[in-house]
């Protein structure tokens, strides 16, 4: 049954995704065609930033698409699946798609920077591939976008979860935007509690790094301290985006109505 | 068997359906008949498990109705149901793999009977093609209750006249428990052994459409009719 879910969602992306990675193509050998002819082949770069960073809202878009096919009538409400499987196919499906547009994005990143490297186009310590950078960057991507889509998920079923209102129906975007926004204010809130930040630190790894970094988005904050990473943030991070993940599907079952 | 104990279901102080008591019993064929807006599709939907009521409760065979439901509902929707993106084939593979109860052998049949090509995009299908093809997806399923929402929607006569026999021949008479709504009373009469009229969310009248025939000799359309009359009248 599962098998027929993920293939029916890949059928329906199918075609979105091609046409994705065919403008991913020409978006580069546009950029890479006016950088030779400027005679600065660097200038490739930016654009292939934004086709990284543009990734962060793929995997939601994609997501949507597929949601949105369901839309009319929701038939698919109608089915032996319950909502966590039926979610869990429209994530998948769209994770595949994000990882496939991902992959493209770093052999043409790669193929830059095999040609601009030893052109000296690009600076790197001791000329080198950037190998370890690439790697950090695509799982800031993936956690970033996976971020977006559970909470894309989660919304959604929130927002048709309302549809039995009528009352609500008129401002269901404001209330979705007050939920996001108070669940936000309030996990940032819980983070700065000193017993919590003490309690943070109670369990690191060392990762390497001699400097600090902070990074985040919405309330969750990780940080790296002289090398040590917090792993407690994490684990409840995930732990917070699956709970979320599972209440949409609950919403799905139980409240979202034709 | 299909039970609905006082069912109650509201849209804000709209009541879509207003204290429903009706047994459908099985192996039976029901037809729900009514003015637009009159409840029909929100109580198919309530059976389909994908309206829950604001007030009493829907059973089947005995089980309280909610989303798991649909693996003894076979439900033909009057809207959405089949992805355009998909071929005839995808998409009989997709009910296949979501089904239990989905015969692949009666699927084969009714490709021929509702002369489908399978290649095709459902996009592509004619509104009559598209009707066929959602009939199709719903009579290959063994389901104990079959609920067929305004099959006959956009359909000319002659596709008309294709699913009243699609119906006829494939429908399991007897072991099947299965609702139609519809407004073309003329059509689907012969199918019918009890038609129930609902009218701004309560049931008007129930009748029983061979003794209809029989003892006051009259088709669903002139009792239809005359009830309407009564109403009107009273």
């Amino acid at each position: 049954m599962f098998q027929g879910l993920l293939k029916k969602d890949f059928l329906l992306i199918k075609n979105y995704l091609v046409v994705w990675l065919v403008l991913v193509l020409a978006l580069y050998f546009c950029a890479a065609a006016f950088a030779v002819y400027q005679g600065e082949f660097y200038l490739v770069f930016p654009f292939i930033f934004f086709i990284y960073f543009f990734h962060i809202v793929l995997l939601p878009i994609a997501e949507m698409v597929l949601l949105k096919a369901e839309e009319k009538g929701h038939y698919w409400l109608h089915s032996t699946a319950g909502g966590v499987k039926q979610l869990l196919s429209k994530l998948l499906i769209a994770f595949f798609a994000f990882i496939v547009s991902l992959i493209l994005t770093d052999l043409l990143a790669l193929i830059s920077l095999k040609i601009a490297l030893p052109q000296g186009f690009v600076d790197t310590p001791d000329n080198r591939m950037p190998y370890a950078e690439g790697i950090l960057l695509n799982m800031g991507l993936t956690g970033g976008a996976l971020y977006f889509a559970v909470w894309g998920l989660f919304l959604w079923a929130v927002y048709h979860s309302l549809n039995a209102y009528p009352t609500l129906k008129k401002i269901r975007w404001f209330l979705i935007l007050a939920i996001y926004i108070f669940i936000q204010a309030a996990t940032a809130k819980v983070l700065q509690i000193p017993l919590i930040q003490k309690w943070f630190a109670s369990w690191t790894m060392n990762i390497g790094e001699s400097e600090t970094k902070a990074w985040g988005i919405g309330g969750m904050h990780f940080s790296v301290e002289n090398g040590d990473i917090q792993l407690w943030p994490i684990i409840l991070s995930v732990i917070f985006h699956m709970a979320l993940f599972l209440a949409a599907a609950w919403l799905l079952n139980r409240k979202v109505e034709v | 068997m299909i039970e609905m104990r006082n069912v109650t279901k509201k849209y804000g102080k709209r009541k879509a359906l207003d204290s429903i008591d009706l047994i459908f019993e099985k192996g039976k064929v029901y037809g729900i008949l009514g003015p637009n807006g009159s409840g029909k599709s929100t109580m198919m939907k309530m059976a389909a498990g994908l309206l829950f009521p604001t007030k009493g409760e829907v059973l089947i065979n005995g089980q309280k109705v909610n989303r798991h439901i649909a693996k003894d509902v076979a439900y033909l929707a009057s809207e959405g149901m089949i992805y355009p993106g998909l071929t005839v084939r995808q998409m009989i593979d997709f009910f296949a793999s979501q089904y239990p109860d989905f015969s692949m052998e009666k699927a084969e049949e009714l490709i021929q009977f509702m002369n489908l090509e399978t290649h095709q995009k459902t996009a592509k299908l004619s509104k009559g093609q598209q009707g066929r093809l959602k009939l199709l997806l719903v009579l290959s399923r063994e389901a104990p209750v079959l609920l067929l929402d305004e099959p006959f929607l956009g359909l000319d006569p002659m596709v008309r006249d294709t699913v009243v026999k699609g119906l006829v021949s494939f429908i399991d008479f007897g072991e099947q428990t299965v609702i139609i709504t519809t407004h073309e009373i003329t059509e689907i009469e012969p199918v019918l052994e009890e038609a129930v009229i609902l009218d701004e969310g309560q049931v008007r009248a129930r009748c029983h459409v061979e003794a209809l025939r029989e003892e006051e000799g009259m088709s669903v359309l002139q009792w239809l009719k005359t009830t309407y009359k009564e109403g009107i009248n009273s």
